[in-house]
């Protein structure tokens, strides 16, 4: 343990003492603690990763080496130069980074005040973009020519703040998966509405069209197609309580909130899905009837969660109530 | 029952993962290959954390949603006639079924992808929360049959989209070995390049982009590229017709030969008896006790038997 403590002490003033030496070297003034071997609660800022990245490529000689690529890494640190930035936290700006889900050209700005509610702390867009850009590059490039002048640990240290902000977002990130996963549970896992065999077939082509397919980086579409032949629905036709049969057409969206799909009560007023759409009975109404026979009688359906109710027009409007059910695979 | 990825602790610097495949993807099926493959590493079993990745049950909410054990038969029988190969027979059908349902459904795809990007993004998170910065990370990816499709895919998705924080170069996720035993990567192109338009959502299909299959990688900003791992392996038998081979006859069509691989096809015997000498002991051992000779058939896709044949050299690329 006290080898252990010793070791990382001397990779620290290794470190240290390398930056120090670099010309103009402001992260020797402001080193930080090796936040890679760190635990998490370690407070690294904005500014820590700017001088860390300026360090790093000094010492590195990025200039000299890749001078194309330095100078697109100044152009980024040239736009980050607002002093009120360094005092943001990386794993906001990360966290905040990560919330734009799925998009490649994250609106950084935007999500950034968002989450730190302080928008004269936060980014603009073009600062976002900066950032972003900054931390690509540098570690596209410097790590290796770190590697190739100073030991391995030297370089762990003074790329910490800069790999400090990937970590976060990786965090946010696999967040961000399981959140999707469960949305997948939540559509196809056990207790999601089955579907028959001409919903099979209309949500198969739906696959290709974008409100009802997976996006591109994975998040499920909560929209499914409903194409159906219920006949256990109950109403009261002349007095009497009768089945009828009604033929629905419609989409059912899934409700994905983290508040909805629970159990209990809880779970009847915030299902886990909803629907609506068109219905079409047989004009004299009953049960296993044609619907689309004859002067067939139009209305609207709606489900929340298990229970659907359908309202027909026509002549002495009807109200039919249900539950969602399949009662033999693949038909009805 | 939500996902959860495997996290561990490290105690070393290098971590494995398993990807099983067709026939071995619950995690009841899964101990003697996790048995195996510490035995394989020996006395630095401790120093490797050992993770697998069960998918099995998000292809079973397909199925149980859309009742389609059905569809898949009858894709795969219209296969074995779209696919004009006398060799292709019952069980390669059969093998092909299993393949075909992540190629079916979109949103198969994407369960199964994601819980192995989120598997990904625990493994690296673990070796950072032991003090082993990302670039120094030793990760290896090994994976059998549908296993390696699912491998390919993600990988692939991953060098492509930085919300994962799982590139090569922007993020320094770099494998020191992706590992595939009888991949059908090839096949599966194949497959869904015949079927055309019936593949649904086939521009998030990474199998089937591009001229050819490759190994994932990442652009820098300077347009020099960055693989995604150090080392693509491909091991397959001359029996296995997952891997690609049909009686000893290599079929290109669904052998997965990618530019940078380093290939391996393995000698298969159809039988435990795997020469003349042994034949003859048998025989011999017969004739004096009066039985039927012994003789067992061999499971040419069996991972238990491609890891125990590739044994040291497993060991060599993992500890590296």
């Amino acid at each position: 343990m006290m080898r252990a403590s010793i070791s990382r002490s001397a990779r620290l003033c290794a470190a240290a003492a390398l930056v120090a030496v670099a010309p103009g070297a402001a992260f020797a003034v402001h080193a930080q603690p090796p936040t890679v071997n760190a635990p998490a609660q370690t407070q690294t800022l904005v500014g820590d990763l700017l001088r860390a990245v300026r360090s790093s490529a000094r010492v590195a000689r990025f200039a000299d080496t890749l001078p194309a690529e330095h100078e697109r890494l100044q152009r980024q640190l040239d736009q980050l130069s607002r002093s009120t930035l360094d005092t943001l936290n990386i794993d906001d700006v990360a966290q905040a980074w990560m919330a734009a889900e799925g998009s490649r050209n994250a609106p950084l700005s935007r999500i950034a005040r968002y989450r730190s509610g302080n928008a004269r702390a936060a980014l603009t867009t073009s600062e976002g973009v900066a950032l972003d850009s900054l931390i690509m590059v540098t570690l596209q490039y410097v790590p290796d020519l770190l590697d190739a002048r100073v030991p391995e640990d030297s370089t762990d240290v003074l790329l910490a703040p800069v790999r400090r902000f990937n970590s976060a977002r990786r965090v946010e990130s696999l967040a961000q998966s399981l959140e999707k996963l469960a949305r997948y549970e939540r559509k196809y896992g056990p207790g999601s509405p089955r579907l028959n065999v001409v919903e099979i077939a209309l949500n198969y082509v739906a696959q290709n069209v974008p409100p009802f397919s997976p996006s591109g980086d994975g998040w499920p579409s909560p929209l499914e197609l409903v194409a159906a032949y219920v006949p256990q629905y109950l109403t009261v036709a002349q007095g009497q309580a009768q089945a009828w049969t009604v033929l629905e057409g419609g989409v059912r969206v899934y409700l994905f909130g983290e508040r909805w799909g629970r159990a209990g009560l809880s779970g009847v007023l915030r299902p886990t899905h909803a629907s609506l759409g068109v219905a079409l009975v047989n004009e004299q109404g009953g049960a296993l009837r044609e619907p689309w026979r004859g002067g067939s009688r139009v209305g609207g359906f709606f489900s929340w969660g298990g229970a659907k109710v359908t309202l027909i027009g026509g002549r002495g409007p009807n109200v039919l109530i249900t539950r969602q059910m399949q009662l033999l695979p693949w038909v009805f | 029952m939500p996902f959860t990825p495997q996290s561990q602790t490290w105690s070393g610097k290098r971590a494995v993962l398993l990807v099983h495949g067709i026939g071995n993807s619950h995690p009841a099926d899964s101990d003697a290959t996790l048995q195996l493959v510490q035995s394989v590493l020996g006395a630095e079993r401790d120093t490797v954390a050992v993770y697998q990745l069960f998918y099995d049950h998000f292809n079973d909410w397909m199925v149980e949603k859309t009742n389609a054990s059905a569809l898949l038969t009858a894709a795969t029988q219209s296969l074995s006639a779209a696919i004009a190969d006398p060799e292709l027979n019952e069980t390669v059908s059969e093998y092909i079924g299993d393949i075909l349902w992540p190629v079916l459904s979109s949103n198969a795809r994407a369960m199964v992808r994601e819980a192995y990007l989120a598997q990904l993004k625990q493994m690296v998170q673990d070796g950072e929360a032991a003090g082993v910065p990302v670039r120094r990370q030793k990760l290896t990816i090994i994976a059998h049959s549908l296993g390696c499709f699912h491998t390919y895919e993600a990988l692939q998705h991953a060098a492509k989209w930085s919300t994962h924080v799982l590139q090569p170069a922007s993020h320094e996720v770099r494998f020191a070995n992706v590992i595939l035993m009888a991949s059908p990567v090839q096949l599966i192109r194949t497959v869904a390049e015949r079927m055309g338009s019936l593949v649904p959502n086939r521009r998030w299909l990474e199998t089937v982009q591009g001229d050819a299959l490759s190994i994932p990688q990442e652009q820098r900003t300077d347009k020099s590229v960055v693989l995604s791992t150090k080392q693509w392996i491909s091991i397959t038998g001359n029996l296995d017709p997952v891997g690609g081979h049909f009686f000893r006859s290599r079929a290109p069509w669904a052998y997965m030969d990618i530019a940078g691989q380093q290939s391996i096809v393995l000698q298969q015997n159809p039988t435990d008896v795997t020469n003349k000498a042994e034949l003859l002991n048998r025989l011999r051992s017969s004739a004096l006790s009066g039985s039927a000779p012994t003789v067992s058939p061999q499971d040419p896709h069996s991972w238990t038997s491609y890891i125990t044949q590739q044994r040291d050299a497993l060991r060599t690329w993992v500890l590296a």
